[in-house]
């Protein structure tokens, strides 16, 4: 059974300033009590704070908030990339995430060997990329260029096959990062019908957005955070009231 | 710290558990990356072997010389002792960007880091398996036939690879928090290249020479290089190979439970 579910998340991560990545200045900080390099050059940041969330089958939560407010931090908790250095992170079942959609795209390979690629890092096996493989080609309407490496491709055209893969695995769990917004007129349509399937096939959805027209369309819940703590937790209407 | 001890543990244990139940990815992977840095050239992944033998034939004719050693002896030895040398200090030096150069995928997606490494093992077994060419070539032309005892190479590179997976964890754990450690690394290689018998025959030296018995180096080629040259790797060889395995593991394995969560956050 799918579940969503963080009690009491708190994230503090260290930024280390270039004495602090240095084995010869912390040998030295250690052997001198720290008298003779005083300047360590550690910032903690606390990207999260207390966060809980309870997510029940079929909610579509938004997460809203300014740039720097933790929003990518706290799906990358989601998706269990980051551990909370406080609280517990309860999220089992099959996990979608949306957030750079580009990644471990190899430039030098073609579009099958990338589809092949990808679909083995998301967890599907060779017959499972085999099956999904047409509905990628039907997609991203890339036709012979399937054959070529990659970085013969415009940016559309390479979006377009990134999103006709993930979009074409399923999951019970969906993060999204920021709905992606490339391509012309025609692929965006196409672009936003398959998210909408998407959104639908999943039990549980985590979109992070600035933008308050997409949270009224996809979601039921919302949430708000500002400098890692929730400002806000409910339905759409309630927090979208004192957001704006 | 949220979690204390038993949690720790039991999550690395989950770590390595995972990678190796996805095989699939990190073969695949390996070989994705292995055939993509070599698919410009014409003659791909055989350039590095025809370097390989170049530089053997070239070091075989003056070493030979300088050392007073027969030619068709002394080049099967650095052949053997250099095919596997290449493999240790190539693995040593990029497993230094194990962690570094995965961060698209570290920072994307929830896989287990131990994946990582065992891609990273896996591209230089590779690597190793095609330059073992070069030792049959070499074998070849001097008609040196190294008899059965060959095949015990077979458990000697099994408990070497184990060895060296430690050893590129740790490493990669070190270097991806200390940024400074990969130079050390790269120069420690080099030194290492020149104390260890591989262009030098270990009998020049005195039997209990120190050199040779507090080198780790020498005991990991001895499983490999023997079998090559038809020898038996010596006992102490593998008492040696093995109590090395399990004490660096065990260590590697605490480093790792106590620093897997914060790697995410030093890739960057």
């Amino acid at each position: 059974m799918a579940c969503v579910e963080l009690e009491n998340v708190s994230l503090t991560y260290p930024i280390y300033g270039a004495n602090a990545r240095s084995f010869k200045a912390t040998l030295i900080h250690i052997a001198t009590g720290g008298s003779l390099n005083k300047n360590k050059g550690n910032i903690e940041v606390e990207a999260l704070r207390d966060v809980s969330i309870k997510l029940e089958k079929g909610d579509r939560l938004a997460v809203l908030g300014h740039n720097g407010a933790g929003k990518s931090t706290l799906l990358k908790v989601l998706a269990k990339i980051y551990e909370p250095t406080k609280g517990t992170v309860n999220v089992h079942g099959c996990v979608n995430c949306l957030f750079d959609i580009m990644m471990g795209m190899d430039h030098e390979l073609n579009g099958h060997e990338n589809i092949m690629l990808r679909g083995l890092v998301l967890g599907l096996s060779k017959p499972e990329i085999r099956k999904i493989t047409p509905q990628v080609e039907a997609f991203s309407e890339l036709g012979d260029f399937m054959k070529m490496p990659i970085k013969s491709y415009s940016s559309g055209m390479k979006v377009r096959l990134a999103f006709g893969i993930i979009t074409n695995v399923f999951s019970e769990i969906l993060l999204i990062d920021e709905i992606v917004n490339v391509g012309d007129a025609k692929f965006l349509a196409k672009a936003k019908a398959q998210m909408m399937r998407l959104v639908h096939q999943s039990e549980f959805m985590v979109l992070s957005t600035h933008d308050t027209h997409i949270v009224k369309e996809l979601c039921n819940k919302a949430l708000w955070l500002e400098k890692g703590v929730v400002k806000c937790h409910g339905t759409v209407e309630e927090v979208l009231k004192v957001y704006q | 710290m949220a979690l204390k001890g038993r949690s720790l543990v039991l999550l690395a244990l989950q770590d390595i558990r995972k990678a190796a139940l996805q095989y699939r990815v990190w073969l695949h992977l390996g070989w994705v990356e292995v055939k993509q840095r070599y698919r410009r050239s014409i003659i791909g992944p055989w350039w590095i072997s025809l370097s390989m033998l170049i530089f053997i034939v070239m070091m075989g004719l003056v070493f030979s010389r300088l050392l007073n050693q027969r030619l068709d002896e002394y080049i099967p030895f650095f052949t053997a002792g250099f095919l596997f040398w290449t493999f240790i200090s190539t693995s040593l030096i990029e497993a230094a960007e194990i962690f570094k150069s995965n961060s698209g995928f570290i920072k994307q997606i929830n896989l287990p880091y131990n994946l990582y490494v065992l891609k990273h093992v896996m591209r230089q077994s590779i690597c190793l398996m095609h330059n073992f060419v070069v030792y049959v070539l070499v074998c070849l032309f001097f008609k040196f036939n190294p008899g059965v005892n060959i095949f015990l190479v077979v458990p000697g590179f099994i408990l070497l690879s184990l060895n060296m997976y430690w050893i590129c964890l740790l490493a990669a754990i070190i270097c991806t928090r200390y940024r400074d450690m990969i130079p050390m690394i790269n120069s420690g290689v080099q030194i290492a290249f020149f104390v260890t018998p591989i262009s030098w025959m270990p009998k020049l030296l005195a039997q209990n020479s120190l050199i040779l018995k507090l080198n780790p180096l020498v005991y990991f080629l001895d499983l490999v290089r023997a079998p090559l040259l038809g020898n038996l790797p010596s006992t102490t060889s593998w008492y040696v190979g093995i109590a090395m395995a399990i004490s660096g593991g065990m260590i590697t394995f605490i480093a790792f439970s106590r620093v897997r969560s914060r790697i995410a956050f030093w890739v960057d």
